[in-house]
């Protein structure tokens, strides 16, 4: 926990903590380094040259371990300068152990604990917050396959299913609703978390669908939790839990159909394109499966949203419409927030036969 | 090094390191000498089935050295050094996005970082990558380029997954590097699936001669176990692997080890995985028993070829030496912590871990195990 004196001790990079003179060497002062990446320097008073053998160790403090940092301790005259192999890290506490006759470095018994300091950030670290879910509003089919959950910062890898939780409308907490990977599943920065109901549950037929069946049912609703103790990749937690309501309603089965989409051209040059669906698509699906360009078939930047509250999604410009036609370009790997794509329902009979598709469609609009 | 994943030894002192994020694998020739022997270590006591603890919470010595919290630490994969049996492991520094690559060994129950530099040091590309993003359920295809390495007379074989539609690729690189990479793409038909896969790539391998035929045993995610014969791997060539078991749907590999068993002088390879026991198999049972039937309807399994469960808990395992396996694992007091341990072949049972009535004062001994000094621990 942070004390209201961290804003203070900010300032300073680093902040020595006096040790019991009974366990220190008498004679040898610990400078602590000025930045993480510089080397903490042992040195002796004026009137005591240091011993020979002398041999310096630093250990992370807080962590269960008899391995002191690797590094490399450098005799310079009248010092020594330890630099860590990786730079010392924000927010943590050091401890500096002196053996006085040790030239090996490796004596098992004969370490004088001398100094503790402790590493400051040099600004504050901001707890991570949850800044949206995908899908994120209206009703949800009961046989979403895929939420995402987007992150103010790159998060800690492991552990994710620890920390993110569905709980049922009495808040007890659906058993394994989730796909158990070993690996969390998470975008290049580590901001984008995808959770994956099991598909295994989700296919009709298969046989955890059998024998424990779908994980939501129709007509409730659900919370999604991401727990507090859920670690950046700095080492800085959420603090608070974030929850999320999830109305459920009726499964889709069916594979996505242009027919049933509806282009709403921007009324003038700074309105997004908008575009109905009879179903909600995947977030992360439409960001890389759809693409508008001019009338040369230069890629328009700009975002795609699908938090509409109603099913489909909407282009904003980073920049105001030029006058003049436009395309928008879908390739058939867009999928529902079911795993419904162009090319074939998710949850297919082993049998049936799926008609082929383009691999692309393109939709046309014009701003005036 | 961008990542540090699936490791191997080749012949002599060279240690091969995955990197899947840079889609290399690094070659490391080191000199005999730069190794610790560790056949003086002590390992436990095969004859009262007891394994003993090489290395207590070895994520957190790991973390001290690497100065970071344990949660910090991930541990990727585990090879054993053939001449000295000591214990390499790639490990990340970090959990976040810029997570460092590092090479950690165990000296005598201590670990500390591997130089590198000291090697003599090679490297070479295993092809055409995944790009980042596309498995269907999001997973970035990149963390899959490369799944495991062996080494098989003067070869490494390198699975993982490559592009297109037939994305399940085994590359065969020669050692010494040449630049040359032999690519094969493999199908099996997964019985769970009840279909033939050609993008899924193998997560645990190892390569054997059955019947005079050097033979590439695999185990995919979600269960199927392939033989392939080593012959059918050539550059460009498009292999249907046997599916001859279904080790059960819900799971994932993790490792394949291969032991012989002194009691009755067979050949096994044993597999470990995330949610179901691990399996024990019989190599002469690879080498003869029919492929599964294609084309037919889904078998959840277990299924297959003769499938023995083994009580075998570990996140990573190895063979230590013909009598020994290592293995990273959980803490049974305290499952927030690892272990490195020695767990005693073939019953791959460390009894030390497990209370049982055996153990109480008085009660029946019905192993002999109280004839045994007890050890002290």
């Amino acid at each position: 926990m942070k004390s209201a004196l961290w804003p203070v001790l900010a300032l300073a990079s680093a902040l020595l903590a006096p040790v019991h003179p009974a366990f220190a060497l008498d004679g040898v002062t610990v400078l602590a380094p000025k930045s993480l990446d510089k080397a903490l320097i042992v040195q002796a008073k004026a009137e005591f040259p240091l011993p020979d053998g002398i041999a310096v160790r630093v250990f992370l403090e807080g962590v269960a371990t008899t391995v002191p940092l690797a590094g490399v301790a450098q005799r310079q005259g009248a010092r020594i300068l330890f630099k860590p192999q990786f730079p010392f890290r924000a927010n943590s506490i050091y401890r500096v152990e002196i053996h006085p006759d040790c030239p090996t470095a490796d004596c098992a018994e004969g370490w004088h604990l001398q100094a503790r300091f402790a590493m400051e950030s040099p600004t504050a670290l901001a707890a991570p917050r949850v800044l949206a879910i995908y899908p994120s509003a209206g009703v949800v089919p009961s046989n979403v396959l895929r939420i995402h959950v987007a992150f103010s910062q790159p998060m800690a890898q492991g552990d994710v299913y620890r920390h993110v939780s569905l709980l049922d409308n009495a808040g007890v907490p659906l058993r394994d609703p989730f796909l158990n990977l070993r690996r969390g599943l998470w975008n290049d920065t580590q901001t984008r978390l995808t959770i994956l109901f099991d598909p295994g549950r989700l296919k009709r037929g298969v046989g955890p669908n059998l024998t424990v069946g779908s994980p939501l049912e129709p007509g409730r609703t659900y919370t999604l939790r991401v727990g507090k103790d859920m670690r950046a990749a700095d080492g800085t937690t959420l603090g608070e839990d974030h929850e999320f309501a999830i109305e459920v309603g009726s499964p889709v089965y069916a594979q996505v159909d242009l027919e049933d989409w509806t282009l709403v051209p921007p009324i003038n040059r700074t309105e997004p394109l908008l575009v109905r669906t009879d179903v909600f698509l995947d977030q992360v699906g439409v960001e890389q499966n759809v693409r508008v360009l001019d009338a040369v078939g230069n890629e328009v930047a700009g975002r795609i949203e699908t938090g509409l509250g109603t099913p489909g999604w909407r282009f904003v410009p980073d920049r105001d419409w030029a006058a003049g036609s436009y395309r928008v370009a879908i390739k058939a790997d867009l999928e529902d927030v079911s795993g419904n794509s162009f090319r074939t329902p998710f949850d297919v009979a082993a049998d049936t036969v799926v008609a082929a598709v383009l691999d692309q469609v393109v939709l046309s609009f014009a701003v005036q | 090094m961008r990542s540090a994943g699936a490791l191997a030894f080749g012949d002599g002192d060279v240690l091969f390191v995955g990197d899947s994020k840079a889609g290399i694998v690094h070659a490391f020739d080191f000199d005999a000498e730069d190794f610790d022997n560790q056949s003086e270590v002590f390992l436990g006591r095969m004859e009262t089935s007891e394994g003993w603890t090489l290395v207590d919470h070895v994520d957190a010595e790991i973390a001290g050295l690497l100065g970071v919290h344990p949660y910090d630490v991930m541990i990727n994969d585990m090879a054993v050094h053939p001449g000295s049996q000591q214990v390499f492991l790639s490990v990340h520094r970090g959990v976040g996005p810029d997570a460092e690559p590092v090479i950690v060994k165990v000296d005598q129950g201590t670990v500390s970082l591997v130089d590198l530099a000291e090697a003599s040091y090679s490297k070479t590309t295993v092809g055409e990558l995944p790009g980042s993003g596309g498995l269907e359920f999001g997973q970035d295809m990149r963390d899959l380029a490369i799944t495991d390495i062996d080494f098989y007379e003067g070869e490494i074989f390198v699975a993982g997954v490559g592009t297109g539609d037939f994305a399940s690729n085994l590359r065969r690189i020669a050692y010494p590097f040449t630049g040359e990479v032999a690519t094969s793409s493999i199908e099996i038909w997964h019985a769970v699936h009840a279909q033939f896969e050609t993008r899924a790539p193998i997560i645990s391998q190892q390569i054997h001669e059955i019947d005079g035929e050097p033979t590439l045993v695999a185990v995919y995610a979600c269960t199927p176990l392939v033989r392939i014969p080593l012959s059918e791997l050539q550059d460009g060539a498009h292999v249907r692997g046997e599916m001859i078991g279904e080790l059960g749907y819900g799971s994932t590999p993790i490792d394949m080890i291969s032991y012989n068993d002194p009691m009755d002088q067979n050949d096994y390879i044993l597999i470990t995985s995330t949610s179901r026991s691990a399996k024990r198999v019989s190599l002469t049972d690879i080498g003869t028993v029919d492929a599964m039937p294609t084309e037919a309807p889904n078998n959840f399994g277990p299924a297959g070829i003769n499938q023995f469960p083994m009580p075998t808990e570990a996140e990573h395992l190895a063979m230590l030496n013909p009598y020994w396996s290592v293995a990273v694992r959980r803490n049974v007091q305290d499952p927030r912590k690892l272990d490195l341990v020695s767990i005693p072949v073939p019953f791959f049972l460390d009894r030390a871990i497990h209370v049982v009535e055996m153990n109480f004062e008085g009660a029946a001994d019905p192993f002999g195990f109280r004839n045994h000094e007890r050890l002290k621990r």
